[in-house]
């Protein structure tokens, strides 16, 4: 239930998409571990539950209302993941988890009639100001190498650089070379948004930015989308809800296309 | 024949009806598109994703040079002098608290020294001796009846002069005119004794004797040295010689 806002009647049909994802997501975990003494987490490691004080009536009446739907794809459970906000082009799953490679899920730009699905989500575009002190924290924290934390005894040029050495399909940076003095690491996917900690510990929003440089002291880091950006964009089929979209479309014929809806109970 | 075929006929059609998953397995095949809106995907342009897409290779640089700060601007420089000491004991904790106490109580600023393992408190940053000792005799009449005056390194807030000093590269002591360690013996406001004192101290020190005034007072001074090595050895025989209240006067004073 908390993986999506159900206090709108007209974001019914994505609650229920939510709740097929849900449901194939689950099963399909549950097979995979079958000898372990639990099936799926309960956050953000498989699915953002809440507990029975986060249930409503709607979300209670789309679980009801899909009983036994899940998402197949050529007979097998379908692969599904899903996310905040793509910023406008979904990622290739593959890209992410090589086992994903599948004919549904590579990326796309995410677009209903003329407007990009998720444009009026919070985080659709969003920008982050890195200062060379916050970096220098950041550094710190990773590679336990500062500049900034000794005495200078002598006057020193301290240079830092960011280069994205490749994007992955839909654009985003697969990997991150930072330079700092005489220090450089090379970052890859969800470790570059571990990396770019802001000042109250949450991570970039997403892997879909650009870099460029304010003055010679603030990285500015311009970016859309937040998670993964593969499957389901959660603020997409909100809209699409709310445009008069039915699940199956939301489903079906957007985010997993070629897949197909089954009752297994 | 017929009426059993009937029969069976209708039996299938009732359970069909009842449960028609125990004959086939429900499938919905791709979903027809019945939404009330009709959709059709354009491409779109999107400044944002357009920039991504078409340039992969990104970069950003930042630089900055570190200049160490100015070294702090000293206020306070340490000279000769006298402070009364109240307390010497291997008691640290005894000397923090009369430290603490005195603090509170008392203008002059308190400190504690360790020394050769003896923790000493001392009170007072005094250029001359009678302003020490005016301080111990009104301690040891409080509280304090063992104080008494030490000559040791003392305190004293830096003046505009010395800072201009400072700023132009010199020391303090170079703007003092003379550059000797010298032992000062006495002081009185006394100009006839101060005259007898000098006699008196020329025929017993082979050395020169000389006399300042000051405001009131008449300083008298016995040597000149380089340095204070030298000063310390000669002020050992001049209080050996009944000059127990000698002290050393460094050349910045």
């Amino acid at each position: 239930p908390r993986e999506m806002p159900s206090n709108n009647p007209k974001y019914f049909d994505a609650l229920k998409a939510q709740a097929i994802c849900a449901r194939t997501y689950a099963l399909k975990k549950m097979a995979g571990r079958k000898d372990k003494s639990f099936h799926v987490y309960g956050d953000h490691r498989d699915q953002v539950y809440g507990g029975l004080s986060a249930h409503n009536a709607m979300c209670n009446r789309a679980v009801e209302q899909t009983h036994g739907d899940v998402l197949k794809y050529e007979e097998q459970l379908a692969t599904v993941f899903y996310h905040s906000s793509d910023g406008g082009i979904s990622e290739n799953a593959a890209h992410l988890w090589p086992a994903a490679n599948v004919a549904y899920l590579k990326s796309q730009k995410d677009i209903i009639g003329q407007t990009f699905a998720c444009s009026h989500a919070p985080n659709y575009r969003w920008q982050k100001m890195f200062t060379l002190q916050h970096l220098d924290s950041l550094f710190y924290l990773h590679t336990a190498k500062s500049m900034l934390k000794k005495p200078v005894t002598d006057t020193t040029r301290i240079h830092f650089s960011a280069d994205v050495l490749r994007r992955s399909t839909s654009g985003r940076v697969a990997d991150l070379k930072l330079t700092y003095s005489d220090t450089t690491i090379v970052l890859n996917d969800y470790a570059i948004r571990r990396f770019f900690m802001d000042r109250n510990g949450r991570s970039l929003p997403s892997t879909l930015f650009q870099l460029s440089a304010r003055g010679d002291s603030t990285l500015v880091i311009q970016g859309g989308g937040f998670g993964h950006g593969a499957g389901m964009c959660q603020w997409g089929a909100l809209k699409m809800s709310e445009m008069g979209f039915k699940y199956y479309d939301i489903l079906v014929n957007h985010y997993f296309p070629g897949t197909y809806l089954e009752k297994v109970y | 024949m017929t009426f059993l075929k009937s029969t069976l006929v209708l039996f299938i059609i009732v359970l069909v009806a009842c449960n028609p998953q125990a004959v086939m397995r429900e499938r919905q095949g791709k979903a027809e598109v019945d939404s009330v809106l009709f959709y059709k995907k354009h491409d779109l342009s999107d400044p944002f994703i357009d920039a991504i897409l078409s340039t992969p290779s990104d970069h950003a640089e930042l630089h900055k040079t570190l200049v160490p700060p100015p070294a702090p601007v000293p206020r306070y420089k340490q000279i000769d002098g006298f402070r009364v000491q109240i307390f010497a004991g291997f008691d640290s904790l005894k000397a923090n608290s009369l430290q603490y106490r005195l603090n509170q109580e008392m203008q002059d600023s308190v400190y504690i020294k360790h020394e050769e393992e003896l923790y000493k408190v001392q009170i007072g940053d005094f250029h001359y001796r009678p302003q020490a000792d005016k301080l111990k005799r009104s301690l040891k009449n409080n509280q304090f009846p063992g104080a008494w005056t030490v000559q040791t390194i003392i305190q004293v807030p830096i003046t505009a002069q010395d800072t201009t000093a400072l700023s132009n590269n010199t020391s303090p002591t170079d703007t003092v005119s003379d550059e000797f360690f010298k032992i000062q013996v006495f002081a009185t406001d006394d100009e006839a004794k101060a005259l007898t004192m000098l006699q008196d101290l020329r025929s017993k020190f082979g050395l020169p004797v000389y006399y300042s005034k000051a405001d009131i007072l008449y300083k008298i001074f016995i040597g000149k040295f380089k340095t204070r090595l030298e000063t310390e050895k000669k002020l050992k025989s001049v209080q050996k010689a009944g000059y127990t209240d000698a002290w050393i006067v460094s050349p910045d004073r």
